[in-house]
């Protein structure tokens, strides 16, 4: 019992280790946060501030452009969601139940194509932005963040549309409903899990994406709040660095609540790439 | 299968063409020219791919690329593996919500935009008066006064640059690892116990060989999601001090925008996604060997 005790003390000090190592870079771009310019430069650094306050969020709601870009990033967010949705329900939806001729192609393209850098499909858009118009378009940027991420929710949803027995639609068919209503009524509400997990892994991409916005927006009244506030942490560093902290923490509290309403289908998406094969 | 099914499969199928396969046609296509970022005309030329393997800029960023990765894959594997046995022994001897509450900070490091991780750890690791890193190191390792210029010396700023990214993706080998202990078998160890196997013994004849799929496919995927990295480096570095941390995904960024050398950074394009696709392959190969033995 005597050495069970010590293993439960040691491990318990390592696990208090990785749980510091973990929170404190939230902890501290918190702390700054709510600092004034004054004690951010101050030495030594308290790790919390002597005069917390929130004149920062302040600021930064009333005075920069950050709450455009917060709106902006829901925006795409939104409109990325939807056209996933539109693109791999459907096609999951086939792939689980018919059997083509290309699907044993399509199956390993779907799993391979997310190695693709975004860096380079934006290069070419760039290049086209003027001929095609997509230059500074939120509608674009949705659609290309929603394409990119499109493949890997089809295969996601595939496996997990190939977990709901084929034979309820079949039933539903053979009591007079058509292939869509039988989709709608049967196979829609048992596969809103799977969508869930859909929608929660597009909607934290989105939200973070940074490289196709970076390149396919300038026009800074359509910046994202990933491009947004980097454009801050640019030219004048030192001077904002306690409104980045404040961004900065703005801008991971959505995808922090997101994250520990819905835990569950985070770890599964996260884990299904890998695990399921 | 009657044909009019097709359609169900052809959102993905335009989805696939459009904005992955024309794209990547149009960048391997430059590759093979002279175009210059906004300029109509040009002509094509093997020029690129004949300057590219004796360019010091080229030969320096696969480098770094290469150290970066090597040292990411072996710090997020080789800690997810640990982490996992940690956290598996914790919830064998009753620290369950500890375990449970680590796991979730740990995870919630994976949910965090790049650019804002990038930003995070520029904030701690800074040489202004609120880089805390090198206050707590004076204070508590070297007791003096103490600046180490952890962002702006190229050797530390690779370190650092590795050491977030480690940080970044441990989320998702943790929960590999952990996940894949805890289906082995516990007879196994029980037998093993009975046959007077030490837990050395049972670590390296019993555990690993029963994850050692879950560690590959972890290998392959942490490799491939490290070669892409763009935003935290991006805003942690800017691939600076001068080009220490610029990896291929920055570099083709410089050459085809700031350099407006679009067939040249295309070639470098070109070239990280050979090194992508072989990856791939490999990963496809571990994932479907899996099936067929299932």
């Amino acid at each position: 019992m005597r050495s069970s005790l010590i293993e439960k003390i040691i491990l318990s000090t390592i696990c208090a280790i990785v749980f510091i190592i973990f929170i404190f870079p939230l902890f501290w771009t918190f702390s700054m946060s709510i600092r004034n310019p004054q004690e951010v430069f101050s030495y030594p650094p308290r790790l919390w501030p002597k005069n917390p306050t929130f004149a920062n969020y302040k600021t930064v709601v009333l005075e920069t452009d950050i709450p455009k870009y917060f709106l902006n990033s829901m925006i795409l967010v939104l409109i990325s969601v939807i056209l996933v949705l539109i693109i791999s329900i459907p096609s999951a939806y086939g792939l689980s139940r018919f059997s083509f001729k290309i699907s044993s192609i399509l199956i390993p393209i779907l799993l391979v194509v997310q190695m693709v850098p975004g860096i380079l499909i934006s290069i070419t858009f760039f290049k086209y932005s003027r001929t095609l118009g997509i230059y500074n378009s939120l509608t674009f940027l949705s659609m290309t963040i929603a394409a990119y991420r499109s493949p890997f929710i089809t295969w996601l949803l595939k496996s997990f549309f190939d977990t709901i027995p084929k034979e309820l639609e079949e039933a539903a068919m053979i009591d007079g409903c058509t292939r869509l209503g039988a989709l709608r009524r049967i196979f829609l509400p048992l596969a809103t899990p799977g969508i869930a997990t859909a929608v929660i892994f597009t909607s934290i991409f989105a939200w973070g994406d940074f490289v196709f916005p970076f390149i396919m927006i300038d026009d800074y009244n359509k910046f994202p709040v990933t491009v947004g506030i980097f454009a801050y942490t640019e030219a004048k560093y030192q001077v904002t660095t306690h409104l980045v902290a404040t961004g900065a923490f703005l801008m991971v509290i959505p995808a922090l609540i997101v994250f520990l309403l819905l835990q569950k289908y985070v770890v599964e998406a996260l884990t299904a790439g890998a695990i399921k094969g | 299968m009657k044909r009019s099914y097709v359609f169900f499969i052809l959102p993905v199928i335009l989805a696939l063409l459009l904005f992955f396969f024309f794209p990547l046609e149009e960048i391997i296509r430059y590759s093979f020219t002279n175009a210059r970022l906004f300029e109509k005309g040009y002509s094509y030329t093997l020029i690129n791919y004949k300057m590219i393997f004796t360019d010091p800029d080229f030969l320096h960023s696969l480098k770094i690329t290469v150290i970066f990765v090597v040292f990411s894959v072996i710090g997020q594997v080789g800690f997810g593996l640990l982490l996992g046995l940690l956290f598996y022994r914790m919830e064998n001897i009753g620290l369950r919500f500890f375990s449970l509450v680590t796991r979730t900070v740990i995870v919630s490091a994976w949910v965090l935009p790049g650019v804002a991780i990038g930003i995070m750890w520029k904030l701690m690791f800074s040489d202004f008066q609120f880089g805390i890193v090198n206050y707590f190191l004076s204070h508590f390792v070297f007791h003096k006064p103490t600046m180490i210029s952890f962002l702006s010396n190229a050797r530390n700023a690779l370190i650092i640059v590795t050491v977030s990214n480690i940080w970044r993706g441990l989320a998702f080998s943790m929960l590999l690892q952990y996940a894949a202990l805890k289906q082995v078998p516990k007879e196994l160890y029980e037998v093993a116990s009975l046959d007077g196997a030490n837990k050395l013994q049972k670590f390296f004849y019993i555990t690993l060989p029963s994850i050692s799929q879950q560690l590959l496919i972890n290998i392959t995927i942490a490799t491939i999601s490290t070669f892409n990295v763009f935003d935290a480096i991006l805003s942690l570095t800017r691939g600076g001090p001068g080009k220490s941390t610029e990896v291929l995904s920055l570099m083709v960024y410089r050459s085809v925008f700031s350099n407006t050398d679009l067939s040249y950074g295309s070639a470098v394009g070109v070239i990280l996604l050979i090194i992508n696709l072989l990856i791939s392959i490999m990963y496809l190969r571990i994932i479907f060997r899996k099936e067929v033995r299932a």
